[in-house]
């Protein structure tokens, strides 16, 4: 081949006269298969050639990501563990089909013959993964990089496990002053990350945590926004302290928590699972202190107490973290900004769609085309396009 | 190296992606090719070869998964079609991910000012608000920008550039993010 067929092609495809061999040579590669003039008339397809430049865009992150990988790889001369993964990929998937068929099963869908959207136009659940960002400024994707080691911050190693980050901080620390690293899951991701004092936490989709990649001084401090569940381990000599919006802040000593700042209904929301924290507000006149079942409520930017009320259904608090969805006499609004965050599309409502109240359980792992059926039970019409979901009420 | 695998990655990854038509692994044979490729190095002597042994490997690789999978999900019928990837359609797949390659690359040698107008109208399908938040400048700014870009293009048809005609050619046959 001295002339490739790409050449040819992009010729071709520009309307440029063909001299007769690359003509010639353009009929053979035509005529040689179905495949082949199948492949011409994709590359003619703008829609085609459209949604390609778009997954090749989507590549960047992983390219980085693998290159670090691999260079980590052959570099160090260590084995190729890259293949064990790919079985455990296959598992994983599976296993996924299996929980989304399951909880098809389970819902009480009538025989009612449900208009199935397309296969093309559905929206896949989110999935594991969040960007790292770095003490230099450096950004890490975290969603399709094989275990093993991601950097190194302030003498402390970031590892990657099964979609798990964890710092192992070693005895020599390079700088007295922290590093903050920050974790951020995009709409449609979420993660979960050990602290390097041993506290885990779990970040639903569109949240962010900012920590130090070693904790120095006397008191552990984090920034967090969104939705974060933390197991926070006991270190009395350094209590742990979580800074929500600026103003509001929680402090802990060794518990399990649950902090949803999206504020859907404009109140930040911090519930108790085990043992005792407190919470502080700038804009509250005095702190609360919790107890086990307890959840504080606190609006932002508004005067007043910090709201306490007991016996909250901690499963469904974090449902999010065990991989369901529950909602309890939900608006349709507040739906919506959960299907938004987990799906990363954009819902809009059309026309008038009611004062009506949602209530069900269902797993965060079937694509939005469970959610569209949902929702349907409660007669509403949902149309998929683009990315955007309306929502109207028949 | 670093060179190489950047020269490569994209137009293997959409080519292992087109044939398997799942991401995480079709990275994951990516790799294992260029860590294969990387083993015996010392044999290659042109840079086409180095390009067809990787296209090869991650072929190979393809395969062996897809009749995996199908073994995995024990539908016989199912292992039957899928492992019926054949070369043909391998190839013409491969063609597929060149040609993208190189269409891309041309957008990507615009002028950054008219390219990103280009991805985000284009590519993101934004509307014109969008973009122009997006890219910081007023709505007009960005539609003269917009017009800028598509006449650029115009004269790429005159003076013949090739790929960068491609884009045109789906520019002026894209019905929707070029009217406001």
């Amino acid at each position: 081949m001295n002339e490739t067929i790409t050449d040819i092609l992009l010729l071709h495809l520009n309307g440029i006269a063909l001299t007769a061999s690359q003509e010639q040579q353009l009929q053979q590669w035509l005529e040689a298969s179905g495949n082949n003039r199948n492949a011409l008339h994709l590359l003619e397809d703008p829609a085609f050639l459209q949604q390609s430049i778009r997954q090749w865009d989507s590549y960047d992150a992983s390219r980085q990501a693998g290159w670090e990988r691999l260079s980590g790889q052959i570099f160090s001369k260590k084995p190729v563990t890259l293949l064990r993964r790919l079985r455990w990929v296959a598992a994983a998937a599976i296993l996924l089909l299996a929980v989304a068929g399951t909880w098809l099963l389970l819902t009480h869908e009538k025989s009612s013959p449900t208009q199935q959207p397309s296969a093309g136009n559905d929206i896949a659940p989110g999935t594991s993964g969040a960007i790292l960002t770095l003490s230099d400024g450096r950004k890490i994707v975290l969603d399709s990089m094989g275990n093993g080691q991601v950097a190194l911050e302030n003498g402390a190693a970031i590892q990657l496990q099964n979609n798990q980050l964890t710092y192992n901080p070693s005895a020599i620390t390079n700088s007295p002053l922290p590093t903050f690293n920050s974790l951020t899951t995009p709409a449609g991701h979420q993660f979960t990350l050990v602290l390097p004092d041993g506290s885990r936490v779990w970040l639903n989709a569109g949240s962010s945590i900012t920590y130090p990649a070693v904790f120095t001084g006397k008191e552990r401090k984090v920034i967090v926004a969104g939705e974060v569940y933390m197991e926070v381990a006991q270190h009395r000599a350094s209590p742990f302290i979580v800074d929500i919006d600026g103003k509001t802040t929680v402090q802990v000593l060794g518990t399990d928590f649950n902090i949803n700042s999206y504020a859907d209904d404009g109140y930040i929301r911090t519930t108790l699972i085990n043992g005792s924290i407190k919470v502080l507000s700038a804009t509250a006149p005095a702190a609360v202190i919790l107890t086990p079942g307890q959840q504080a409520a606190v609006r932002a930017a508004v005067k007043e107490p910090i709201a306490v009320a007991s016996a909250i259904d901690v499963n469904r608090v974090l449902a999010w973290k065990n991989g369901y969805f529950s909602f309890d006499n939900l608006n349709l609004r507040q739906v919506a900004l959960q299907i938004e965050r987990w799906y990363d599309v954009q819902v809009i409502f059309e026309g008038n769609t009611g004062n009506l109240s949602l209530t069900g359980e269902m797993d965060r792992g079937v694509s939005l085309s469970g959610i569209q059926r949902f929702l349907k039970q409660y007669g509403f019409t949902t149309t998929l396009n683009n990315r955007v979901l309306t929502i109207t009420k028949n | 190296m670093r060179r190489l695998y950047d020269a490569f990655y994209k137009p293997l990854l959409f080519y292992a992606e087109s044939l398997i038509r799942e991401r995480v692994p079709a990275e994951d044979i990516v790799m294992v090719a260029f860590t294969q490729y990387w083993e015996r190095r010392q044999g290659f002597q042109a840079i086409a070869a180095v390009k067809s042994f990787l296209y090869t490997t991650v072929r190979h690789a393809c395969y062996r998964y897809t009749s995996q999978q199908a073994t995995r999900h024990q539908h016989v019928q199912e292992a039957q079609q899928a492992s019926a990837i054949d070369n043909d359609f391998a190839e013409s797949r491969m063609v597929i991910a060149e040609m993208i390659g190189s269409i891309y690359q041309e957008i990507e040698q615009l002028n950054p000012r008219y390219r990103e107008v280009v991805r985000l109208l284009f590519v993101q399908e934004q509307s014109i608000k969008e973009a122009a938040a997006a890219l910081n400048i007023s709505e007009d700014n960005l539609r003269k920008r917009k017009e800028r870009a598509i006449e650029m293009l115009r004269n790429k048809v005159v003076g013949a550039k090739i790929a960068q005609l491609a884009l045109f050619y789906l520019l002026v046959q894209q019905r929707m993010p070029w009217k406001d």
